[in-house]
């Protein structure tokens, strides 16, 4: 029960951010990405709930997703602004997702970061961990909390 | 009637957004400029008057709570309007930095048109009181 609901916290919550600034939507759920090489960035939050938020997705579906934030020609995104726009995505959604959990309660946020391809690895160790299937690509995202 | 802007964000990509916003807009933008910090805002902004800024709150070395209260501290600059541009959404945040004289604020994910009907009106005000 627990899990569903969060997989529906995940999905609402990058739905929102996609769909707003990103001109694109999640459209189901996925059992696993493509193969391939991906991108991801994770922070840590702060607050009456504490843990960490990651964001995952193919490297064509990041690059895809970079052009439509920057309005960039597809040539000239290169891989640290497909990290970049990831990273802001991070923080947009991490904000989407704590204001849903806990509308009034307020959270520090660390600036997103890189995280290594290890991610597979790590996968079953977090508390939720979900694919979306967007319009275009995959897009993954990951969470941990811990009560204070 | 042109306006000179500065944005204010450590993610270089949400500078890159919202000027590509600015662009679009159809508000006559005569100067863009771009801090990664309140810090380097305030900087820049001591050498390059600006009609408006628009400022993240989460940044390093300097937030955008310390830059609004350093523009109010500051009699040269306490007349820029600041619109805040954050993820955070509770109310207490955005009620604290109205409170020390930010003009606006707007919520990331934003439209676009949530951005330029905000910018609009705070420089609408501006335009005023000149």
């Amino acid at each position: 029960m627990i899990a569903i609901d969060l997989t529906r916290l995940l999905a609402e919550s990058a739905s929102e951010v996609l769909e707003t600034m990103y001109f694109t939507g999640v459209i189901g759920l996925l059992d696993a990405g493509p193969a391939g090489e991906w991108v991801c960035t994770a922070l840590d939050f702060r607050g009456s709930r504490s843990g960490s938020l990651g964001v995952r997705a193919p490297l064509a579906t990041a690059r895809t997703l970079a052009e439509s934030f920057l309005g960039a020609e597809p040539e000239t995104i290169a891989t640290p602004q497909c990290f970049e726009v990831l990273g802001e995505m991070t923080n947009m959604i991490c904000g989407a997702i704590l204001s849903r959990l806990a509308p009034e309660e307020q959270f520090s946020l660390s600036p997103p970061q890189p995280e290594p391809e290890d991610w597979c690895g790590k996968w079953k160790r977090h508390t939720i961990a979900t694919v979306f299937e967007l319009e275009e690509g995959a897009l993954a995202l990951w969470l941990d909390w811990e009560l204070p | 009637m042109s306006f000179a802007v500065m944005i204010v964000d450590d993610s270089p990509a949400m500078r890159a957004f919202v000027r590509r916003i600015l662009d679009m807009s159809g508000l006559e933008i005569s100067r863009c400029l771009e801090a990664g910090d309140g810090s380097e805002a305030l900087r820049l902004v001591r050498q390059n008057p600006v009609n408006v800024i628009l400022s993240d709150i989460n940044m390093p070395v300097m937030d955008g709570e310390e830059l609004v209260r350093e523009l109010n501290a500051d009699p040269e600059l306490r007349h820029i309007p600041v619109v805040v541009v954050s993820t955070d959404r509770t109310e207490t945040r955005v009620q604290k930095m109205l409170a020390l004289g930010a003009r606006g604020y707007v919520t990331k994910p934003f439209l676009p048109e949530a951005l330029r009907q905000e910018l609009e009106q705070v420089l609408e005000v501006v335009h005023d009181r000149d």
